[in-house]
């Protein structure tokens, strides 16, 4: 009885000290990543936003939490993307610029963590897209981070893909490779499928982007069919992702029935 | 004992209960200046992970654990993070009204300016650093391709800024804040040919053409304000070399990235592509020249920055020269310095201060038959400008500057300028003047005029004096606008402005030391509309009315009677035909008369282009590639022409007489040049460009001044040493 009492005792504590600390900053995570997906497959800069501030307030109560940093970083740069396609130039700047500081911080307080070197390849990649001016500076510095990421963690997903995002979006001539970019899509698309997930705040995107990049290089190399695989592969595993559904997998389509 | 022990559970499970319920609200509103919702702000306790955005209203409420005293953060990109004391106890919620205030202030207007081109596109963006660079016939100089734009008149290919009619002195060069008199390459009787700024160096630039705010005195048409960049976030180098140059450059972020240097070298030699083209035997020694652009800047702040900026170019060059009394050679040599120090930063947030000290020397020398004049221009500045906008509507520019000055000509020149041979009779010049000017403005910019959303309108004043030559002024200017719609707006600007004379004409000896300061009065309505993405409009008429020139005069040498008028439209339209072609059109027509100097009546002004056509058209072919062509069109420049000579035996020598001034004009100017661009990359690492640029690939012979046979019974036409076709071919790498 002594024993029951004491447990529930126990339990009273431990629920009610829970329901002191709610929302913990495991459940803000979770919340965090949530809206951080749906916003980049949703292209909502809303949801963004709001993802960020969750980062953002992780961050304040815990300042060194990298995984925060990381997702932090992740939906500026989304936001950046938004800014971008919607020719939003103010959007645009103030968030790469954001997003460049705090990558430039995170990779000089872990410089061997690759994630923050992938993204920030990623970032340059933007930059460049975005004024051809940039391309003389950060095209080199966006491929040499992009390799270096893949050296630091082979088995990291995340680099593989955006070494191939690199090396496809990259002309020939500056060191861009359709095939290596192929390749690297495929390592990345079967690390995704093993990959295991320790820590729940750990990055764990890119699977559904990868597959639409991977869908992209088919359809350079005219394998419609594989394409088509790739494409329909990330809508039954995320069937909001709004880029393959509205754009990439329709434009297929419509070229594959003027093949015909 | 079980009920004790049972109760105590009960007490336990009921303290921590209310501990865990012991939550404290926090609710309130997120809003701007204006008072407008700001939506999707994070808005936490500092230390804590609690908080929440908020929502479409502004409203925001959350809960938080923390209790007593706490710092609400709000922060969102674009406003500056805003931190509040607050309290939190259980008795009420916090209800705190939050207003977040502008990041930091950006020097973008706002009022939307009249015949301005900017890189911010606030002011109106035109021109932008890419076009620089990539302007085909442009050689990614600064001057050459602002001459793409209308506004400016296409006199010869020299890089001169001639600008609605004005004559290029009529024009300000402003770098860092700092004027410079001379920004010019193989500056000879016709003009510079290049500019000795690298285009590397700049960051952003505003051209005016005319409606110029008061922030800029002592100058009558064009205003060029340049930017150079701040301190290198990243490493880079680069090193360019083509059939006419040599450049180096490097940039170096050190300290933690607070601090960088920027050094951009360049070298000309021009033998090769005379070689290659045609043309050699026009040089003695062929034209060179050299340039060293470099800056050091220290960001001691988040918002305030130090920054030297330095520099050097000289040039020289050796051309045969064929005249009408003599045969020789003209020798041409000058060198440049520049060196300032600029000094910017936001205080209280409204207020962004720039300040810069400044001193600049230009010397050259001249030779040619008995001429041999040697040129000094010395001058120390300091100028301040200040924007304090202290209402998202409302905008303060003041600010002032101070200029000494000391220019010096020596030498030998010819009694009479049409005989300049080395036996010709001459006389000793060796007169320096100095002076000085001090000048003050302040403006005031608002939009929401008289409540009216979309009425904007700025009014301002300057004043300067010249104390050494008891000279003053007072300009006000007003431009006012209004939108028509989110992308078109009609605007009229009106000012008057003031230069001093040339300095020369004040000597006691051959001029009046009593000139008034030059007059212009400009008038300007402009209407622009963006039609679709990536293709505008701009339309501008003008009228710009000149008093107070200075005019020849029997009995005091000059006096300040001259006048005249420069009045026309001028036409934009960029657009993107389709993805990967784009370009520009730009067309000006002016009509302009003068009465000054030399001129016996009311006479077209030696820039009296009537039409003026530029179109530029560009084209990834893939994105490695990229064509580019430039047409330009003008009419021919007026001159004044020989009708007859007198022969004077003692002398041997045919004098000229002259014709009525500007009554005959050069046939038309027509140039196209193309540019073909490939980026590359080599040895895995460096990006490259490497380019095929044709300049007047036609080789159509553009007139650039006429002479005459020894009795000038006969015309000949005298070409540019640039106006050829001309084949270069370069690259520059960046690693």
């Amino acid at each position: 009885m002594k024993t029951q009492l004491f447990i529930l005792l126990f339990i009273v504590v431990l629920t009610s000290t829970a329901a002191a600390q709610s929302p913990t900053i495991a459940e803000l995570f979770r919340e965090g990543k949530q809206l951080l997906h749906q916003g980049d497959m949703q292209n909502d800069q809303q949801l963004l936003m709001k993802s960020l501030g969750i980062f953002e307030r992780i961050l304040s109560a815990d300042p060194d939490n990298q995984y925060a940093a990381y997702h932090r970083a992740h939906a500026e740069y989304q936001l950046a993307l938004i800014g971008m396609t919607q020719k939003n130039d103010e959007l645009f700047d103030q968030y790469v610029k954001s997003v460049c500081e705090h990558l430039d911080q995170m990779i000089e307080a872990k410089p061997f963590w690759p994630e923050p070197q992938s993204l920030l390849s990623m970032v340059y990649g933007i930059r460049i897209s975005h004024n051809w001016i940039n391309a003389p500076v950060l095209g080199p510095n966006a491929m040499s981070l992009a390799k270096k990421a893949v050296e630091l963690d082979s088995t990291n997903p995340r680099s593989w893909m955006m070494l191939g995002s690199m090396k496809l979006n990259t002309p020939e001539f500056f060191g861009g490779n359709p095939q290596e970019a192929l390749e690297a899509f495929q390592r990345a698309d079967s690390l995704f499928a093993h990959v295991h997930i320790v820590d729940s705040c750990a990055p764990d995107w890119g699977q559904v982007e990868n597959l639409a990049w991977l869908g992209q290089v088919y359809v350079k190399r005219k394998q419609y069919n594989d394409a088509r695989t790739a494409f329909q592969k990330a809508l039954s595993i995320e069937p909001t992702y709004g880029w393959v559904k509205f754009q990439l997998l329709p434009k297929l389509e419509k070229n594959m029935a003027t093949q015909k | 004992m079980y009920r004790v022990i049972l109760l105590l559970v009960l007490i336990v499970a009921l303290a921590f209960g209310l501990f865990g319920q012991n939550k404290f609200i926090v609710r309130g509103t997120v809003s701007d200046e204006e008072g407008k919702p700001v939506i999707l702000a994070n808005v936490f306790i500092q230390g804590t992970p609690d908080g929440t955005t908020s929502d479409e209203h502004g409203k925001f409420a959350f809960e938080t654990v923390k209790s007593g005293d706490a710092t609400l953060i709000v922060s969102i990109l674009g406003y500056k993070r805003c931190s509040l004391p607050i309290h939190l106890s259980s008795a009420q919620p916090a209800i705190v009204a939050i207003t977040m205030k502008n990041e930091v202030l950006k020097s973008k207007g706002v009022v939307v300016l009249a015949s301005a081109y900017s890189t911010d596109k606030a002011m109106g963006s035109v021109l932008t650093k890419m076009d620089i660079l990539m302007t085909p016939g442009g050689a990614a100089d600064i001057f050459q391709s602002i001459k793409t734009l209308p506004g400016v008149t296409q006199v010869s290919e020299n890089a001169e800024l001639y600008v609605r009619g004005g004559d290029p002195v009529e024009t300000v060069t402003l770098i860092d804040q700092m004027a410079v008199y001379h920004p010019y390459s193989y500056e000879s009787v016709y003009g510079g040919v290049f500019s000795n700024i690298n285009t590397n160096i700049i960051n952003g630039m505003f051209f005016s053409s005319g409606g110029f705010s008061a922030k800029y005195g002592n100058v009558l048409s064009g205003v060029l304000d340049i930017d150079t960049k701040d301190e290198p976030t990243e490493l880079s180098n680069a090193v360019g070399l083509s059939m006419a140059c040599a450049s180096l450059s490097s940039q170096i972020p050190f300290a933690g990235n607070t601090a960088g240097l920027r050094i951009e070298t360049r070298h000309s030699f021009t033998k090769s592509i005379f070689w290659l083209n045609g043309g050699s035997e026009q040089f003695v020694s062929f034209p060179s020249s050299q340039d060293i652009n470099t800056s050091l800047t220290y960001r001691y702040s988040s918002t305030g920055r130090i920054k030297l900026l330095g520099i050097v170019a000289n040039d020289k060059e050796e051309v045969n020269v064929d005249r009408p009394e003599y045969q020789g050679v003209f020798h041409e040599n000058s060198t440049k310095h520049a060196i300032s120090m600029q000094m910017k930063d936001v205080f209280a947030n409204v207020l962004f201060v720039k300040s810069c000290l400044a001193y600049t020397t230009f010397d050259s020398d001249w030779k040619l038959g008995v001429l041999d004049l040697i040129r000094a221009d010395e001058g120390l500045q300091w100028r301040m400008d200040a924007e304090c906008q202290w209402t998202p509507f409302r905008r303060l520019l003041f600010g002032g500057e101070t200029q000494m000055r000391t220019n010096e000509y020596s030498g030998i020149v010819p009694t009479d300028d049409y005989n300049i041979r080395p036996d010709a009779n001459y006389k000793d010049i060796n007169s320096e003047m100095h002076g000085s000017r001090l000048g003050t403005y302040m403006e005031l910019e608002q939009s929401h005029l008289l409540g009216v959303e979309r009425l904007f309108a700025s009014f301002g004043c300057r004043y300067d004096v010249i104390p050494t030559l008891d000279l003053q002024w007072v300009d006000p200017r007003f431009r006012i606008g209004y939108k028509l719609g989110e992308n078109a707006a009609i605007k009229v600007g009106w000012g008057i402005y003031h230069q001093q004379p040339d300095v020369r004409l004040f000597n006691p000896e051959d001029g009046n030391p009593h000139l008034l300061p030059e007059r212009a009065i400009h008038t300007i309505i402009g209407f622009d509309q963006k039609i679709a993405d990536r293709f505008d409009i701009r339309l501008e008429l003008y009228n710009k009315e000149y008093s107070q020139l200075p005019l020849k005069d029997s009995l005091a040498h000059y006096s300040s009677n001259g006048n005249g008028y420069a009045r026309g439209i001028d036409f934009t339209m960029r657009c993107e035909i389709f993805s990967g072609l784009g370009g520009y059109i730009g067309y000006g027509y002016l009509d302009t008369k003068r009465h000054w100097l030399d001129y016996t009546d009311s006479s077209p002004s030696s820039y009296d282009i009537p039409h003026n056509l530029t179109i530029v058209l560009k084209y990834f072919i893939t994105p490695s590639w990229q064509l580019g062509a430039t047409y330009k069109y003008a009419t021919g420049r007026p001159y004044t022409p020989v009708i007859g000579s007198q022969y004077y035996s003692i002398i041997d020598l045919y004098a000229p007489i002259y014709g009525s001034t500007n009554s005959a004009r050069n046939k038309e100017f027509q140039r196209l040049d193309m540019r073909l661009t490939h980026f590359t990359q080599l040895f895995g690492v460096a990006f490259t460009t490497i380019y095929l640029e044709a300049l007047n690939i036609l080789n159509i012979h553009n007139i650039y001044g006429c002479t005459y046979s020894s009795n000038y019974s006969e015309q000949r036409e005298i070409y540019s040493c640039f106006g050829r076709r001309i084949l270069v071919l370069g690259m520059v790498m960046n690693f």
